[in-house]
């Protein structure tokens, strides 16, 4: 089986990030690290390759040493080759378009894994753009890759409320895969020292016809303001100093609440709390919740 | 050609309209009835489509065949019905499904993708405006979307549901698109509660000291999977080896937004009440009337979890029957 994955660096998302006033992000100090996802990405897709003894290769769009580095990390990991489709690369759309130019391009592919949602902006239509350039099927928040039968890879994916959705799909295929498919593993030495002299291939410089794309302006960032959920997070005017203290302690949770506590045997409180979960249809929730 | 109108991908818990649906209709319907513009909801057959109208649905496309619909089902349902009316938004919860969905809606109608959205406005000269999260939520991100179509996924919470009497029936119609034979749905899994992540569970049994050790969490366990959720548990009781740090909510550990927080024997320090801030309903039992979490509860109930659990299990098994 031939697999291609797609990686790229992005600001590490556990650095504190600043804006200055223009919108801009400070970026000093900030460390580029291989997307998350993407790295269990390259480990779904080493799993995958393992069983038949493929060939891995990591494709990486965009220009300078980001692209480069991303590459080296998905190397050190287990991808075999690298592939990098060098240019400007600002744009979701773009980088999409690039890396259908280099899977095509390299052809014989039975399988395209990259991450689900990368971790910086969010965005997710890479997979899909893929997937509709070369007209795949595209699975998105893929968990779990399993084995290949009569031409369809068996594949779980993850749905809301934590239900999971088995699947069949027929090969070629692209699935983005969710930070959940598998731990990347760490690189040792040895295969970080050969992934640092490894040879990254530029299809782009050999001519592909891929078409510079023009670079677009950063968009303008701001730090929201703390998050507002339920009620206003700062005690109010009408209260009494006890009763601001106790506000800010508890955390600035605010309720509708009331009544005061239940009281009174075990048995009273114990009929009062069933009767608040089957009035709040949470009962219902467990008969079905079951499968009976 | 202008692209007018807005499509919303609804999504269903139970036999009705999500909660988060009815929000994103609400508050699309408030934006384009200035505009004279059409609203429509995408959503999988058989859902009650009394709620939708209510908060501004003027028409309503059933997806019918498989059951429940994947989101491969509801793509080509939404091809099919677009037909050569393209909106000017597509909108979707931001969901594991709204976000598959609104991708490859994205890529099949060329139109750019921007998931996250804390606000959507639409305004009279066909711009619209979109703030996104970005960076974990760190930094949140702005911009204006000029012309064209434009595909996206809402926040939870980013509008307010509000129904209005006496708003006309949707007008109904429905597709039935052929299935994609590339791809085939062979099972859906109900989630396990022992692998069921925090941050997906709908109901949460949480627990403090009060539980006093691992019998009390046993019950909690036994609780948890009645109403088909998880436990977790407060610094406390982790500390106390009770339980795995995964499992702990709160400023060292974990965020949750649960429909409920059932809090057993948590006293409700500031640390840990600021972790459950986003739980529909709060239920909590402890020992000590006068305890933070008590005045914050939906219900608040005094007793001994130890005393109390094991009569609620029993009162839940009685009334939800054959268990």
């Amino acid at each position: 089986m031939k697999v291609a994955v797609c990686v790229h660096r992005i600001l590490d998302p556990e650095a504190r990030l600043t804006v200055d006033l223009d919108g801009r992000l400070d970026v000093d100090g900030v460390t580029h690290v291989l997307d998350p996802v993407d790295g269990a990405a390259v480990e779904a897709a080493v799993q995958a390759c393992e069983p038949s003894g493929g060939e891995l290769v990591a494709i990486s769009a965009g220009n300078g040493e980001e692209t480069e580095a991303a590459l080296r990390s998905a190397l050190a990991q287990g991808a075999g080759r690298a592939v990098l489709v060098a240019g400007d690369a600002a744009q979701a759309g773009a980088v999409a378009s690039r890396l259908s130019a280099a899977i095509e391009r390299e052809g014989g592919i039975d399988l395209v894994i990259c991450g689900a949602t990368s971790t910086d902006y969010g965005g997710g239509a890479t997979a899909a753009t893929i997937a509709a350039a070369l007209d795949m099927p595209v699975v998105h928040d893929v968990v779990a890759i399993g084995a290949v039968e009569d031409g369809r890879v068996a594949v779980t994916r993850r749905r809301d409320g934590g239900y999971r959705e088995r699947l069949r799909v027929q090969l070629p295929a692209v699935l983005a895969v969710d930070r959940l498919a598998a731990n990347p593993r760490f690189p040792t030495t040895q295969a970080r020292l050969r992934a640092n002299r490894a040879e990254i291939e530029d299809v782009a410089a050999a001519g592909s016809g891929i078409d510079e794309v023009s670079s677009a302006e950063p968009e303008p960032l701001f730090q929201p303001p703390p998050p507002k959920l339920h009620g206003i997070p700062w005690p109010s005017a009408n209260l009494n100093a006890r009763d601001r203290l106790r506000f800010l302690v508890q955390g600035g949770t605010t309720r509708a609440g009331g009544g005061g506590p239940v009281t009174g045997s075990a048995d009273d409180v114990a009929t009062a709390i069933t009767s608040f979960l089957r009035d709040q249809g949470f009962i219902e929730t467990a008969n079905s919740g079951t499968g009976r | 050609m202008t692209n007018s109108g807005v499509l919303v991908i609804g999504e269903v818990r139970g036999s009705d309209p999500a909660p988060r649906t009815l929000e994103l209709v609400a508050g699309l319907r408030d934006q384009l009835e200035p505009l004279g513009e059409s609203l429509s909801v995408v959503l999988p057959a058989g859902a009650d489509l009394g709620r939708l109208g209510a908060h501004g649905a003027s028409s309503v496309i059933e997806v019918s065949g498989a059951e429940p619909p994947g989101a491969e089902a509801i793509v080509a349902g939404v091809r099919m019905a677009l037909g050569d009316d393209v909106p000017r938004v597509i909108a979707a919860s931001d969901t594991y499904l709204g976000r598959d969905v609104a991708a490859q809606l994205a890529a099949a109608l060329g139109a750019p993708l921007v998931t996250a959205c804390e606000r959507l406005s639409i305004d009279g000269d066909s711009s619209l405006r979109i703030t996104r999260a970005c960076f974990g939520g760190q930094l949140s991100s702005p911009a204006v979307v000029a012309e064209g179509l434009l595909v996206a996924t809402v926040r939870e919470h980013a509008f307010r549901a509000s129904p209005r009497d006496g708003a006309p029936a949707p007008a109904v119609s429905r597709v039935e698109p052929t299935p994609d034979d590339r791809i085939e749905i062979v099972g859906r899994e109900a989630p396990d509660p022992d692998s069921l992540d925090l941050a997906e569970s709908s109901v949460l049994v949480s627990g403090g000291l009060g539980v006093g050790g691992d019998e009390g969490f046993a019950l909690l366990d036994r609780l948890a999977r009645l109403l088909g959720g998880t436990t977790s548990a407060s610094r406390a009781a982790v500390d106390q080896g009770w339980v795995p740090k995964e499992k702990q909510v709160g400023q060292t550990g974990r965020n949750v937004a649960p429909r409920l927080y059932f809090a057993c024997g948590i006293s409700g320090a500031r640390e840990h009440m600021v972790g459950v801030r986003d739980a529909d309903l709060l239920l909590a039992l402890n020992l000590d009337g006068d305890a933070p979490i008590m005045r914050e509860a939906d219900l608040a109930a005094v007793g001994d979890a130890s005393e109390v659990l094991p009569r609620v299990l029993q009162q839940l098994r009685q009334s939800g029957g054959q268990q």
